[in-house]
C-alpha cells in the first residue's frame, strides 16, 4: 500500500515537472538568432584625413617580467580597456590578471584584477593558476570578463569564469564558475573575442582541449546568462576561433590550427549562414598558421582585416581579403627573429583600428591606425 | 553562484569523503560513538582544515572533481539506506541492465564531448524538448517497474527544474563522470571475477 502510495505521487511530480519544463521550454525563443555589425557605420562619418599609425607599451609594474594573452574593448567615451595575464611565466601561480586604460592617447599604469585565490574563495574549491581574460561590453553596458582558470594540470585543465561589471569595470563581481563540459567542466578554454547579437545576447567562442582539440561558441542572453554552447565544428585541432559577422545572418570563424604535422598547418574558416546555429565544413584559406592565436576583423567597407602569424611568432602580419578566404598580406608589424608577437585582439572604433598584441612575452603593446594609413599601406603592398 | 547550490555540493562532498573514511576505518563495529564522534569531526575537518595552498579537502577535491550531479547524489543516498537494510527486502540499487545501460549511455556522451563522435550529444541537454519528453517516459518506465533509478532520475529532473546545481544543461543533473568511472571499474571487475570463475570451474 505504502509503495503504491509513493508510486502514484512520483507519478503526478513526474507530469508535473515534465509539464513545466516544456511549457519553459515553449517560451525561449532562439531560433531568430541575428548578429549585430556594430563597426559598420560609425566609422563612414568619422573617418579621418590623415594617414596615422602609432605604438606604445602599456605600464606594468617592473617587477613583472611576463605578460600574455590580452583583450580589451571600447568604452562610450572612446577609452579603451584592456586586460591581460602577467606573473612570472605563464601558469605560474603568482599569475594573475592585469587592466590598463587608455585615456587621450596614454595608457594607464597596469593594476591587478583577479588571482587564483580570489576565484578559489568565491568558487569554494582549489584554483592554482589563471589565464586568457576576455572583455566584452555588452549593449546594455555591461562588461563581461571571462577568465580561464586551472585546478589541476595543464591549461587542457581550464574551466572557465565568468565576471560582470556594472560601473565600467570599477568594481567586479564575484566570479562564476560556468558550467559547460560533462566531464569534470574540463578543458574549456577562451581567447577571441566575442561578438554581439541583434537580441542584446553575444557569443563567446571558446574550445575544448581534451581528447579532439575543437572550437565552441557560448550563447548569453542580454542579461548575461549563459544559455547554451553550439558546436562549430568537432575538426581536431581547430582551437581559438576568430568570429567575424558580415552580415546579419553569416559570419566567418577562423582557426588557429594546433596541429603537430608542420605540413598540415593549413589556415581553415568556416562559414554560418543563420546566426550561428549551424556552421559549413571548415575550408582551407591560403594561409598557414603556425599554431598561434589570430583575429579577424570586418572593416565594414566590403574588406576584411586579419592580423596573424604566419610561419612562425617572429612575424607578426596584417592581410586583407574581401572573399573570407582569399588573404593578401599588406603589412608587417613585427618582424625580428627569436622574438615573439603573437596573440592580437583587434578592433575596429570610430574610423580607427586598434591592435594589441604580445610583445615578446614580456609586455603588452598597442598599435593604432586608421583608415587612411590602411589604405597607403594596401596601395603598396605589391613589395610583398 | 546561489549560495543553496553551494550548501548541497558541499554537503554532497563532505558527507561522501566522512561516509567513506568512517567505513574505511572498520570504527563503527567496534563504537558507535566513537565512530560518530569521528565522522562528525571529519565533517567539519574536511571543510574547515586548509590541506594545500588554503583550500581544504573539500575544495581541493572540488576543484580536481567539480560538482556531483543531483542523480550520483541521490543514488549515493539510496545506497547508504541501503546498506542500513531499512527495507524489507534488500536488493541491490542498480540491476546489470541498469548498469550496462548507464555505462554505455556514459560512453557516448564523452565520447561526444571529446569530439570523436561529430553530433553532439551534450548539446541536447540545454533546450531540447526532445530529451526531456525521452526522459521523462524513461523515468515513467522505471517507476512503473518499480526500479530506484526512476526515482533517482525524478530526483534528478526536479533538481534541473529548480536549478539545484550551478549548470543548466538537463546531462548535468542526470549523470557525471564519477558515476560513469565507478560503472566502468564495476562492469570491468565483474567480467574479469567471471572469467576467473570458469577458469576455476575449468580447472576442477
Amino acid at each position: 500500500m505504502r509503495l503504491k502510495v509513493i508510486k502514484a505521487a512520483a507519478l503526478v511530480t513526474l507530469c508535473s515537472v515534465t509539464v513545466s519544463l516544456y511549457l519553459s521550454y515553449e517560451h525561449l525563443d532562439l531560433t531568430n538568432t541575428r548578429f549585430r555589425l556594430e563597426a559598420s557605420v560609425r566609422y563612414l562619418s568619422q573617418a579621418s584625413q590623415v594617414a596615422m599609425f602609432e605604438s606604445q607599451i602599456i605600464p606594468q609594474p617592473s617587477y613583472l617580467p611576463a605578460a600574455h594573452s590580452s583583450s580589451f574593448t571600447m568604452m562610450p567615451n572612446g577609452d579603451l580597456l584592456a586586460f591581460w595575464f602577467a606573473g612570472t611565466r605563464e601558469g605560474s601561480p603568482d599569475v594573475k590578471i592585469w587592466s590598463s586604460t587608455y585615456h587621450l592617447g596614454k595608457w594607464s599604469m597596469a593594476h591587478a584584477v583577479l588571482d587564483p585565490s580570489m576565484i578559489a574563495k568565491a568558487n569554494h574549491r582549489y584554483v592554482i593558476k589563471v589565464g586568457n581574460p576576455v572583455i566584452y561590453r555588452a549593449q546594455s553596458g555591461e562588461l563581461h570578463l571571462f577568465v580561464v582558470s586551472v585546478s589541476v594540470g595543464g591549461w587542457s585543465g581550464s574551466a572557465l569564469n565568468h565576471l560582470i561589471s556594472n560601473d565600467d569595470g570599477k568594481t567586479w563581481s564575484q566570479p562564476e564558475r560556468i558550467v559547460i563540459s560533462p566531464f569534470f567542466n574540463l578543458s574549456t578554454l577562451v581567447r577571441t573575442s566575442a561578438v554581439s547579437l541583434s537580441d542584446g545576447g553575444f557569443y563567446l567562442p571558446v574550445y575544448l582541449e581534451l581528447g579532439r582539440k575543437y572550437p565552441e561558441l557560448l550563447r548569453f542572453s542580454a542579461n548575461g546568462d549563459f544559455i547554451e554552447q553550439i558546436r562549430i565544428t568537432a575538426k581536431n585541432r581547430m582551437i581559438q576561433p576568430s568570429i567575424m559577422p558580415i552580415s546579419s545572418d553569416s559570419a566567418w570563424a577562423y582557426f588557429r590550427n594546433s596541429s603537430t604535422n608542420l605540413d598540415a598547418r593549413e589556415l581553415f574558416a568556416a562559414k554560418t549562414l543563420d546566426g550561428g546555429k549551424s556552421w559549413s565544413k571548415p575550408e582551407m584559406t591560403n594561409l598557414t598558421n603556425p599554431d598561434s592565436s589570430l583575429e579577424v576583423v570586418n572593416l565594414a567597407d566590403g574588406r576584411y582585416l586579419m592580423v596573424y602569424n604566419q610561419d612562425n611568432r617572429s612575424h607578426l602580419n596584417l592581410a586583407i581579403s574581401v572573399n573570407g578566404l582569399y588573404w593578401r598580406k599588406i603589412y608587417e608589424l613585427e618582424n625580428t627573429p627569436g622574438d615573439e608577437f603573437s596573440y592580437p585582439s583587434v578592433h575596429v572604433n570610430n574610423g580607427y583600428i586598434d591592435i594589441l598584441y604580445t610583445n615578446n612575452r614580456k609586455t603588452i603593446k598597442h598599435v593604432r591606425f586608421n583608415r587612411e594609413w590602411l589604405s597607403e599601406v594596401i596601395k603598396h603592398a605589391t613589395v610583398y | 553562484m546561489l549560495p543553496y547550490i553551494e550548501i548541497i555540493q558541499q554537503s554532497i562532498y563532505s558527507l561522501a569523503i566522512a561516509l567513506l573514511i568512517v567505513y574505511i576505518s572498520s570504527l563503527p563495529k567496534r563504537s558507535l560513538f566513537f565512530s560518530s564522534l569521528f565522522f562528525v569531526l571529519l565533517l567539519v575537518g574536511s571543510n574547515l582544515i586548509p590541506l594545500y595552498r588554503g583550500s581544504s579537502l573539500v575544495e581541493l577535491l572540488r576543484g580536481a572533481i567539480g560538482d556531483v550531479s543531483t542523480a550520483s547524489g541521490v543514488l549515493m543516498l539510496f545506497i547508504i539506506l541501503n546498506q542500513f537494510n531499512f527495507a524489507e527486502v534488500r536488493c541491490a540499487v542498480l540491476n546489470s541492465w541498469e548498469k550496462i545501460g548507464l555505462c554505455l549511455l556514459g560512453t557516448l556522451l564523452y565520447l561526444s564531448t571529446f569530439g570523436f563522435i561529430d553530433f553532439d550529444l551534450y548539446h541536447l541537454g540545454y533546450l531540447s524538448p526532445l530529451m526531456l519528453l525521452f526522459f521523462s517516459a524513461v523515468i515513467l518506465f522505471l517507476i512503473l517497474f518499480n526500479r530506484i533509478l526512476g526515482y533517482v532520475w525524478l530526483f534528478a529532473l526536479i533538481g534541473f527544474y529548480f536549478k539545484l546545481q550551478s549548470s543548466n544543461n538537463l546531462w548535468d543533473y542526470l549523470y557525471d563522470p564519477l558515476l560513469w568511472l565507478v560503472l566502468l571499474t564495476n562492469g570491468v571487475s565483474s567480467v574479469l571475477s567471471l572469467q576467473l570463475r570458469r577458469k576455476v570451474v575449468t580447472i576442477e
